[in-house]
């Protein structure tokens, strides 16, 4: 057995009775089957062709240890409207080192709206069950479950629209330990909601966190999803997504990647019914040693659903990007309209970006498009902006802030979030100091 | 305004400018014609400080300062304006926030107090509206998906917004037509005056019948190879380029204009 597989295997026999569920057969069981799952496959290795560009060797070398059961951070309510995308949000959910904080918390839902931690509501509902199953789940997706402490627990019913984003903070405050967060999302028949996920650190040192999300959408439900992860650059964060949608309903991600040593976001789209749409947004921006890789796969099970995707790298210093975006459309998915997209910018001669797309099709009657780019900054582009008087730092920046921006172009009707992810954009750019002050 | 002694640029080793002599004078327009690859572009490309020529020789003073040593956007704060004659495209830019951005900085040169917003918005309609453009185009990227004709407009716009002391204009007729033509013009009248200058590169007399040059010069192999008044362009005009074969021969760069 290898040092992970052991050493997690440790970890879970150490805090399992601490664990949400502990004590209650069905749910110990679903742990225990899991955590059994991922003691057989270990963690993926370079020999994985999904794993291909991203190693976890230093991970498998040294595990970090599960918090403490008593752990409590001390993180202020300023720490943290410092700290927010949209500090101003009016309605909060605040994990701290993976497990919720009321204190930290604040909503105004109602409606029959429930926004609030998984853990909480194992607690009072344990036949529940965990919201994600292990059954033909990858090793990382089983180690998520054996070991998940808290997540988010959102439902929204049927016909309830929120106006205002719904902001979802995990903060990790305490380095050198792994968190396993597990998020469950459901929007009911023609239910409408914005949500505001952010990953950030308060030191910069290393910690792993894996985030797995379930996400089921109604007919007709849209959820428009951001995610922001700008955690220490010396952490490990791996996610892993999976979205299930019915007739009609839209889903809308715009992910944002700037922090982390090893980024990964896997996320996978079901489009099972007809009318279905997906629309994918992504930004990485890895610099200095970091590695940012994105994994999606989209799947088109039913007729007339369309899908978009746009991923755009900027990739700096000896950053390294991946990009391998996967369309399967079904037998029966006729009249599939799928896009997808992915444009580099390498600012350096040292970064690097392994894009791939993957097209499987086994309908004739589709209308599937792909394609990449990888470019540099434009010197006529460049040399326009300085014959007006615009410096060549601030020019460059200006460039290569265009170039990021239009992720988020989608959003500009969101001008809270739009104008937060901006200035995430402006303090990790270089030179996005000088833009700050232009715009 | 603008000294320019014979001045030698290459690029990739190839002589382009083989002796430019130059002289604008406060007020005064210039008119530099040619066939097509006899460095008028060149010419106004390195005054407004493109990379990727060799000056070989030769000086260029502007304003008393030596041009050449000073980068493109100093240039631009300085009052140097280039009209380019394929206006450049820039996704994800909005020509609002460019105008802003490169009139701030022009008057931050000038040790003047930036616009605010208000102030700003109030300007630039009014010259969108002098250009006869549609106010959406400021919202959109700068020249993304603009017509050849829309792009013109853009530049002059920028000019006009900008106020510069020396204003290069580098094929700013090609690609339009009457109307489009007529309007440009209009801008660029619009900011004669005694203290400005301005140099129009075209391969074509056309331009000339609105926006009247003081003097016309004709480069020809990097070259001037004659100058004059208003009247050689309409001669240019009657008998094309081909007369001045045997003058080229000769080399003959007299063009300084006073």
């Amino acid at each position: 057995m290898s040092s992970a597989n052991q050493f997690f295997a440790e970890e879970y026999a150490r805090v399992a009775s601490g664990l949400p569920g502990a004590g209650h057969a069905e749910l110990e069981a679903q742990r225990q089957e899991a955590l059994a799952q991922f003691v057989q496959q270990g963690l993926p290795t370079t020999r994985h062709e999904d794993w291909k560009y991203t190693s976890l060797a230093a991970l498998e070398r040294k595990p970090f240890p599960l918090m403490p059961a008593d752990h409590e951070a001390e993180v202020s309510l300023s720490q943290i409207a410092s700290l927010a995308v949209t500090p101003k949000a009016t309605h909060r959910l605040v994990f701290v080192d993976g497990r919720y904080s009321p204190a930290l918390s604040q909503h105004a839902l109602d409606n029959g709206v429930r926004a609030g931690s998984v853990s909480a509501r194992i607690a009072d509902h344990p036949q529940a069950g965990l919201p994600i199953s292990a059954a033909h789940s990858s090793s990382l997706v089983s180690l998520g479950i054996a070991l998940s402490e808290d997540g988010v627990d959102l439902s929204i019913p049927q016909g309830v629209h929120i106006e205002e984003p719904i902001l979802i903070l995990f903060v990790s405050a305490t380095s050198g330990h792994s968190v396993f967060p597990a998020n469950s999302m459901r929007l009911e028949k023609g239910a409408r909601a914005t949500v505001i996920e952010q990953h950030l650190s308060l030191h910069s040192e290393a910690a792993f966190s894996q985030v797995l999300s379930r996400i089921r959408l109604d007919d007709d439900a849209e959820l428009t999803h951001v995610k922001l992860q700008s955690e220490s650059e010396r952490a490990i964060h791996l996610a892993d997504a999976e979205v299930d949608l019915a007739a009609r309903a839209q889903y809308h991600s715009v992910v944002l990647a700037l922090g982390a040593s090893i980024g990964r976001e896997d996320l996978r789209i079901n489009l099972n019914a007809p009318g279905a749409h997906a629309d994918l947004d992504g930004a990485y921006l890895p610099r200095k040693r970091m590695h940012l890789d994105h994994h999606t796969t989209v799947r088109h099970a039913s007729p007339s659903c369309t899908s978009r995707q746009s991923y755009r790298g900027i990739l700096d210093e000896a950053g390294r990007g991946v990009f391998n975006g996967r369309v399967v459309v079904e037998r029966d998915a006729q009249h599939t309209d799928a896009q997808q997209h992915n444009a580099n910018l390498l600012l350096s001669d040292s970064a690097e970006i392994d894009t791939k797309p993957q097209l499987e099709i086994f309908a004739d009657d589709v209308k599937c498009s792909h394609g990449a780019t990888i470019g540099q900054l434009d010197p006529a582009e460049l040399f326009y902006l300085r014959s007006r008087g615009i410096d060549e730092v601030a020019a460059r920046a200006l460039v290569t802030f265009a170039f990021a921006a239009r992720v988020l172009s989608s959003l500009e009707n969101h001008e809270a979030l739009y104008t937060g992810l901006r200035a995430a954009l402006f303090a990790h750019l270089p030179g996005g100091d000088v833009l700050e002050s232009l715009s | 305004m603008l000294h320019i002694q014979n001045l030698t640029a290459e690029v990739d080793g190839k002589p382009i400018l083989k002796g430019i002599n130059l002289t604008v004078n406060a007020g005064e327009i210039h008119a530099v014609m040619g066939p097509n690859g006899s460095g008028k572009s060149t010419l106004a490309s390195i005054l407004a400080g493109r990379d990727g020529y060799d000056i070989t020789g030769g000086t260029v003073e502007y304003q008393g300062q030596n041009l050449l040593d000073m980068p493109a956007e100093e240039r631009a704060r300085g009052g140097v304006f280039l009209a380019f004659q394929y206006p450049v495209e820039i996704p994800g830019v909005s020509n609002i926030y460019l105008l802003k951005a490169a009139v701030n900085a022009r008057r931050r040169h000038q040790g003047l107090q930036e616009l605010d917003a208000m102030d700003f918005l109030s300007l630039v309609k009014e010259k969108v509206r002098f250009m006869e453009m549609d106010e959406k185009m400021l919202y959109r990227a700068v020249n993304e998906g603009f017509s050849g004709g829309e792009k013109k407009r853009n530049e002059i716009l920028q000019m006009i917004m900008l106020e510069p002391t020396l204003a290069l204009l580098d094929e700013t007729d090609s690609g339009l037509d009457i109307d489009a033509l007529k309007v440009v013009s209009k801008g660029v009248n619009s900011l004669r005056s005694a203290d400005r200058s301005m140099v129009l590169v075209t391969h074509y007399q056309r331009l000339l019948d609105y926006i009247k040059p003081d003097f016309v010069h004709v480069l020809s192999a990097g070259r001037i190879v004659k100058s004059g008044g208003p009247e050689l362009a309409l001669e240019l005009e009657r008998q094309g380029y081909a007369w001045l074969g045997a003058e080229t021969q000769e080399g003959s760069s007299k063009g300084v204009s006073q």
